[in-house]
This record gives C-alpha cells, structure tokens and sequence, in this order.
C-alpha cells in the first residue's frame, strides 16, 4: 500500500521538481546575464540604433535569450508558461521576464526555456525515479527472502526431511534437526516423540500379527506334512487314502481361510507398500494371462476392450494382481454355461473406470449390500469358496483409495467396476 | 547327500527326515540354534533346512554362520512367520531359496532338485518318456522329433509329474504348486482336472500315453 501511494504521488512531485528547477536554472541564467552586461556592457548586445534589441536562440528553438527596451515600469522577476513564435514557428517556452535599468532606459530580459526540455528533463528524473524504485523494490523482495528463508530453515527441514518423506514409520527419518530456535526444537522433538510412538504401535501389531501367523501355520504344518506322508504308505488302502484326501482338503481350507485373515490384517496394520507404478492393461493381461484357461470349462468368450491405458500410480502389483484375480475369478465361477465376460477400460473427466462385466447368475439385489462381508455366501450351491474373495477385493480397493461399485441383476449379469480418481 | 534339518517343532522335523530319507537324503535334525552351530561347525552338509523360527537364536545369525563355516551348503529357510522382509533379508544374506510354511514336501524336494541341477551345472536336463524327449532347461517337448505346443501351465504340470517321477501326486499337491502364490477364494477347485484333460489330449495325438496314469480319486502319476 505504501508502495502504491509512492507511485501515485511520485510523478507529480517529479513534475514539481522539475519545474523548480527549470526555474531556478532560468535565474541562474538571469543572474550570469545580467552580469555579463554589467561586465561588457550593454552596448555588446544593443546597439546605438533605434529600435534595437537583442535576441538568441540555439537551432532547436530550445533556449532564447531576448532583451529588448522598454517602457514598463521596473518590476518584479515573473515567471510563467507562454508561447512565442520564433523563425515563423510557435513553441511554447517557460519564460522569465526581467527588468533592468542601464542607462536611463528600461529594458526587458526575456530568458525562455521550452516546455520541452522541462518535459525532458521531467520525463528522465521519472525514469530515474521508476528504475530506482524497481531496483530498491527487487533489492528489498531479494533481502526478505533470503532471510526469511534463512530464519525458516530450520522449519522447512522439517516440513521437507519429516513431514513430506514420511511415508512409513519405518523409514522415518529421526535426525534432530540443526537449529538453536527453541520453538523449532521443540517442533521438531514433539513430531519425532509422535513418530516414535506411532512406530511402536505399529511395531507390536506387526509382531502380533507374525506371531499369530506362526502360532496357527505351524500346526497347519505339521499335519500337512504327516497326511503327505502318510499317503505315501503303499501298504494304504484306497478308502484309507481317500481318507486322507478328505483331511488335507479341510486342512487345506482351514490353511487358506487364515491366510487370507493374515493378509487383510496386515494391510489394514499397513505392512505393504504402496511404491509401484503398473499400467492398467498390463495388470488385466497379465490376470488374464493367468486364469484364461479356465475359461474353456464353461466355454466362456472374454472380450477386452481397453478404450484407454493408463499409468496406475504408488501401489502394490501384487495387491491389485490379486484383486483384479478374484473379482474375474468370480466372473467365471457365477457364469452361465457359453456365457462371455467383458473387461473394459474407460475414461471419464475424473476418473478412469476398470470394469469385468458378465451374464451369469447375478446377485440379488437385497444380497448387493452384504457381498463384500466376510464369510458371506449366497448361492447355495456354493460349498467351495470360503467367501472371502470379495472382503480381499474391498480391502485392497480401501488400501489404495479405490471405489468398488456393483451392479447385478439375479439370472441377467453383474457387471464389477473400479474406480481410479484422477490426480 | 547330507541335510541338516534345524527345526525347533518336533513332529515336523520327524516328518521332514522320514520324506526326505525316502529320497535317498542321509537328514541330521537339530531342534535348538545351538545344537545346530555346533553340528554345522562340525559336519559338511550338502543342504541346511533352516526354520527361523527358533526360540534360542536368530536365524538368520544361523545362516551367515552357516555361509563361514561350510560354504557349499545349499540353505533354504522356512518360516511361519509370513512377513517379506524375513525372506529379502535371507536371500540377500545368501540363503539358495525360501519356503513359506506350511509346504508341501515334494515342493521342498522340487526345490532341493533345482539348487542340485543348479550346483552341478547341470545344463542338459532332458528326460525321456518313450518317443516323447522332454527338455526340462528349455521347458520345450518333442515327440519324434515334432515339436509339442503346450501352454505354460501344461508345461508346468508335466514337469512337476517328472520331477516326481513314479510317484502319486495328489490334485492339492498340483494346484498348490501351480496357483499356490495367488490367493483366490476356491478351496477345492477342479481346476486342475481341466489343465490336465488339455495336457493328455495334447500328448495323445501324437503317441500313447499310458504312462501318464489317474489314480482314482487321489492324483496323478507318472510312470517311467
């Protein structure tokens, strides 16, 4: 605001500047003149004619120096703006005019400076005045930045090393930062205590975790290892052997209904990063890759249409492999008999959309709402899965931010769609 | 060949040693990380099982251990513990291989196969089946010199029947070996049954195929 008021009064003082100092230069020049008619004499310049007088101009019409006799009175040294036309041309002059007496005759010093040079002379103290303005502005912008970024470094390590790269307590970074502010200390201890804690919180759940893992997996593996074994026996009979199939089916179920818990835990305890960059056709050729064989048991037709690929960013491959896996998995387990499943990519204004759409048997639609529940099933013929396909899906959808909508219809299809914000 | 099973959990120890002396493998077993340190310090060994988790010792201690004191040994570790960062840290510290518990043992025994082709520079891996020249390197088949065309996971089945050779492998051992790394909602899936009837249809047009046996209800099995 100062800055603006400066500029709106400057060039009007610069004006007033420059017209007192074109007036001041005008008597200085009265005075230089009058002194050197006094030292000359004044028969230099008028001549013993009548009707002499005396008149000086440079060729630009610039400066004119004109002394004439006259017959007012003595008077005072007045100086204002007139035109006066010299070689048949008008220019408009900043003029003084003077009396003197030499002599018995009263004679008039006319000393005119165009408006022009005033103007000149106006205009070049502006462009001092602007560039001086413009170099104190830039010097004063420069100081202050760098010495505010100098006083606030310590506060941007913090924000930068701390806040900014902490993507996991894990890889936190807990070097003190180097400052004798006290308030910046005190910051940058209070954000360490905290990381330290929420690591450690983080830590217990991990072991938790792990050693939940290894209390159920170890039994699971010891009788996995003692039913192979067992089979193994030559001496066995068939019904014996079929048996022990039997067992290791259960055991089998039991194996993967845990590891399918573990592994939700330990993404909603966040033990999986988030450091891949996958595109979105490369992820559906690769699932397709994987399961197109099974295809050809229903004699289900796959048709593809990605309208547009795309870069998925900060995630885990083997997440949304496993994702994707399952909602197609489904496709194929719910399909009708030459049923087909289409997968597509679109493009909307926000967002892109990954969608697996089939005609098979569809969800009821009071059952919509339940399907991503653990342990869910609704069709009761149904006995292989262990419903906890779609809890995975949700939970990894949740894990990296996606929407998952469905659309069903008993009998007709249901259509499976991921929803990618854009950035 | 000497294995060193080093297996805090007694019953899986017991049924480790009596797969693996089946196959041929003389097993030494050590429940606690002291007892094994010691018998690693004293015995050369071809493959070191190492689980770890051991109550008394950091396994992988065990293992850098293991790579001082007897550097051709192949190390494979087992874990319940399921987290990757026991599986990074053992490879980076030069372990052969990782297995998640619980496995299957002819899993383990495909696993051991491999570090023993590996380790012996076996580069030509072919196995013949009557007309049918099987290059397991390659991962190509002819018959007669004709080229098969089998998809990946064709191919995959057929030589984990191979590596098994004249033993029966059950439909859970197959998928376990074939999807085990994707974790998909069916628990019983007949999956495999689908790969297998492509597999023999495939194989049968161009010569017999009665080594290539069912055993009702249980598996598959090779005979050659």
């Amino acid at each position: 605001m100062i800055i603006a008021a400066f500029i709106l009064f400057v060039p009007t003082i610069i004006h007033k500047v420059a017209l007192v100092h074109n007036d001041y230069r005008l008597k200085s020049m009265k005075d230089q003149v009058l002194k050197i008619i006094k030292k000359v004499g004044l028969e230099q310049f008028i001549h013993d004619e009548p009707d002499s007088s005396f008149a000086s101009y440079n060729i630009l019409k610039e400066e004119y120096i004109s002394i004439v006799p006259t017959s007012i009175p003595l008077t005072d040294i007045k100086i204002e703006n007139s035109l006066r036309s010299i070689d048949n041309e008008v220019v408009d002059y900043r003029v003084l005019d003077c009396t003197f007496m030499d002599g018995n005759q009263t004679y008039l010093l006319e000393i005119g400076r165009s408006l022009a040079t005033v103007e000149d002379f106006d205009s070049t103290l502006k462009k001092i005045a602007f560039y001086v303005l413009i170099l104190g502005l830039s010097i004063t912008v420069i100081i202050d930045i760098a010495f505010s970024k100098y006083l606030l470094r310590p506060f941007n390590r913090i924000i930068e090393d701390k806040l900014i790269t902490a993507k996991h307590p894990e890889t936190f970074n807990y070097t003190p930062i180097n400052t004798n502010t006290t308030d910046f200390k005190y910051l940058d201890d209070t954000i360490n205590e905290m990381m330290r804690k929420i690591n450690d919180a983080f830590l217990i759940e991990k072991e938790f975790i792990a050693n939940v893992s290894h209390e159920l997996l170890t039994p699971i593996s010891i009788l996995q290892t003692r039913l192979e074994n067992m089979l193994a026996d030559s001496s066995l009979s068939e019904e014996s052997a079929l048996k022990i199939i039997e067992s290791q089916k259960t055991l089998n179920r039991l194996n993967k209904i845990i590891k399918t818990l573990l592994l939700i835990s330990k993404i909603e305890n966040d033990q999986y990063l988030k450091n891949d960059n996958v595109s979105a056709k490369t992820l559906v050729n690769e699932v397709v890759t994987e399961i197109e064989e099974r295809f050809t048991e229903k004699n289900i037709q796959l048709k593809l249409a990605i309208e547009k690929d795309f870069i998925i960013e900060n995630c885990n491959k083997y997440l949304l492999f496993t994702l994707l896996f399952n909602i197609v998995n489904n496709a194929i387990k719910y399909n009708k008999e030459n049923g087909w499943i289409h997968i597509s990519i679109k493009e909307n204004k926000d967002f892109y959309t990954l969608e697996v759409q089939d005609n098979g048997v569809g969800i009821e639609s009071e059952n919509i709402k339940f399907i991503f529940d653990r342990f869910k099933k609704f069709n009761k013929t149904e006995t292989e899965s262990y419903g906890l396909g779609l809890p995975i899906v949700k939970t990894i959808a949740n894990f990296h931010g996606l929407k998952v909508e469905v659309f069903s219809e008993a009998n007709k299809g249901s259509t499976f769609e991921i929803i990618f914000a854009k950035k | 060949m000497n294995v060193l099973i080093v297996e805090d959990e007694k019953s899986l120890a017991k049924e480790m040693n009596i797969f693996l002396k089946k196959e041929g493998f003389v097993c030494d077993i050590a429940h606690t990380g002291k007892d094994a340190s010691e018998k690693i310090f004293v015995t050369p060994y071809d493959f070191v099982l190492l689980d770890l988790g051991l109550p008394d010792y950091e396994g992988l201690d065990l293992l850098k251990e293991t790579k001082e004191s007897n550097q051709d040994a192949a190390i494979i570790i087992l874990t319940a513990r399921g987290g990757t960062d026991d599986k990074i840290k053992g490879l980076d510290l030069g372990a052969d291989d990782y297995l998640a518990k619980p496995f299957s043992l002819l899993e383990l025994h495909s696993r051991m196969q491999a570090i023993i082709r590996r380790k012996h520079g076996l580069k030509k891996n072919n196995v013949t089946i009557r007309e049918f020249e099987i290059d397991l390197q390659n991962r190509t088949i002819h018959c007669k010199k004709t080229p098969v065309n089998l998809t990946k996971k064709e191919f995959d089945i057929l030589h984990y029947l191979v590596l098994h050779k004249n033993r029966v492998v059950t439909r859970l051992q197959l998928t376990e070996h074939i999807w085990g790394n994707i974790l998909e909602d069916d628990y019983d899936s007949n999956y495999i049954d689908v790969h297998i009837k492509n597999l023999r249809k495939k194989l049968s047009t161009y010569d017999d195929i009665e080594w290539f046996g069912t055993v009702r209800g249980i598996g598959y099995r090779l005979e050659i």
